[in-house]
């Protein structure tokens, strides 16, 4: 079978996405990291203004999407997923979202927009995954919906998942 | 107890797992849902829920595009078994000690409606940064007697026939004024607190939004007594006649430059909404114009309003 590109959107450069591009490199995927810088000062005048959540590296991550020619994307936040769903509408390739950490109440409208690109990110991805139970149980608490379970070195189990995904998007 | 939802699934969601925590005895107390969802939606955020699973929830829905909160709360009050009736909106996160304390308040003034606290999510008061915000807070008893946080006892409902179904807006204090009318008083319960979602909207939307409260020209018109807590007996509020007055002074001063001084409560009173300080009147100044566009759409809206139901009310 042919390699697969995969885009790898991860503002916070989690150990979920280092140690899953390292899993599906060793594979013989493509996989590349992408969109991670933000700028400062911008960062700090959204948080005055109410915005917790990393967003002035979104229109970087857009771009780098858009030029990449990626058969996936896999996000890691909510703000990743949102900046990769106009993707998927313009290229028809899938979006996943990994949670990597539990949701709590106190996180799940801390901030402006939060709760709109959490929503967005569950919701709207093609899949749901969580690397832990402990993720798995929150996001099914919160969420109502119930994420697979892929840890995150699993490059077989996340294969398998992109294949499916594009079969389903060419059907 | 009763909720009304209609379009805020996870919000719902999240109320359904704040009422799991309810210290008061499950034994106790019954929620009823009256939703707008189709079926997936309501299997999904309902049924799934450990309250259904346990016996404590109950939904039912009504056809998409015939809800209302006063006829889903109807619905909801009339399914009830219980002798108290609390009602909260689906957009709300009850402390675990909400329905106890709510109960206990209610056990001391029995036949009397039982209003609670409301106040501004903590956990979302970030979001309180942006310039068009969406929330609630009322310390008990104020005069429009939301339903966010209340108590009825079912006989009061049953004898008022529950929710004007007419009533757009405004429904609520509609219901407590059909009350005081006959007599019921009102206690306090500041303990008991529910805490509001604190939403961001753009400035299109919150328009659009507040344009519902031009339906509380009705309200004006069928209970004349609620004029008391208007300033002038005109102004649904004290923002509405400062916004009024600022529109005729700005308006009179191409006649006549003085009657611009109408403007200035308006604008001593927006640059103060953000507080003391030169950086929060530097941001209070930056979102003048924007909270003037908003608040002219509502009084405007709220003139519509009065000219469709013949009563002067801004």
């Amino acid at each position: 079978m042919s390699a697969l590109r995969i885009a790898l959107l991860d503002q916070s450069e989690s150990a979920h996405s280092r140690q899953l591009e390292a899993a599906l490199r060793a594979a013989g995927h493509e996989p590349y990291l992408v969109g991670a810088s933000t700028v400062a000062a911008l960062e700090e005048l959204l948080r005055r203004r109410g915005f917790t959540q990393a967003l002035s590296h979104l229109p970087r991550a857009a771009a780098d999407l858009l030029r990449g020619e990626f058969d996936v994307a896999h996000a890691f936040s909510a703000t990743d997923a949102t900046a990769a769903l106009p993707w998927r509408r313009m290229r028809g390739r899938p979006v996943v979202f990994t949670c990597t950490a539990p949701l709590d109440r106190a996180g799940l409208a801390d901030g402006r927009l939060r709760l709109w690109t959490l929503a967005k990110a569950v919701e709207e991805s093609d899949a749901l995954v969580a690397p832990t139970d402990a993720i798995r149980i929150s996001v099914e608490r919160w969420f109502a919906c119930s994420p697979g379970l892929i840890a995150a070195a699993d490059a077989a189990a996340h294969e398998r998942l992109y294949r499916e995904l594009l079969a389903q998007r060419r059907s | 107890m009763v909720v009304a939802s209609h379009g805020r699934h996870l919000r719902l969601r999240w109320l359904l797992n704040a009422l799991e925590e309810q210290t008061l005895d499950r034994m106790r107390w019954e929620l009823i849902v009256v939703h707008t969802y189709d079926d997936r939606t309501a299997a999904r955020i309902l049924d799934s829920h450990p309250l259904s699973e346990a016996g404590v929830l109950r939904h039912m829905s009504v056809k998409p595009g015939t809800g209302s909160p006063s006829k889903q709360r109807n619905v909801g009050w009339r399914a009830a078994r219980g002798e108290l009736i609390a009602f909260t909106d689906d957009d709300c996160r009850p402390e675990p000690d909400w329905l106890e304390r709510l109960a206990a308040a209610a056990a001391k003034a029995p036949e009397a409606v039982v209003q609670g606290r409301t106040r501004p999510d903590p956990l979302e008061r970030e979001v309180l940064r942006a310039p068009h915000v969406r929330t609630l807070k009322i310390d008990p008893v104020n005069p429009y007697k939301q339903a966010s946080n209340i108590l009825y006892p079912r006989v009061l409902l049953e004898r008022l026939g529950g929710f004007d179904e007419r009533a757009i807006a405004g429904e609520d204090v509609g219901l407590w004024l059909r009350a005081r009318r006959i007599g019921t008083d009102i206690a306090a319960a500041p303990d008991a607190v529910v805490n509001h979602a604190v939403e961001s909207h753009t400035l299109p939307g919150i328009v659009r939004q507040n344009l519902k409260w031009r339906y509380l020209a009705y309200l004006a018109k069928r209970h004349p007594e609620f004029r008391d807590e208007f300033p002038l007996r005109i102004f649904w509020d004290a923002d509405h006649l400062r916004t009024t007055a600022a529109l005729v002074g700005l308006i009179g001063a191409r006649r006549n430059g003085l009657l611009a001084v109408l403007a200035l409560p308006y604008v001593r009173h927006s640059l103060d909404r953000r507080g003391e300080g030169t950086t929060r009147r530097v941001i209070a100044a930056a979102e003048m114009p924007g909270q003037a566009v908003r608040q002219v759409a509502e009084v405007l809206g709220m003139a519509a309003g009065a000219v469709r139901h013949r009563t002067p009310v801004l």
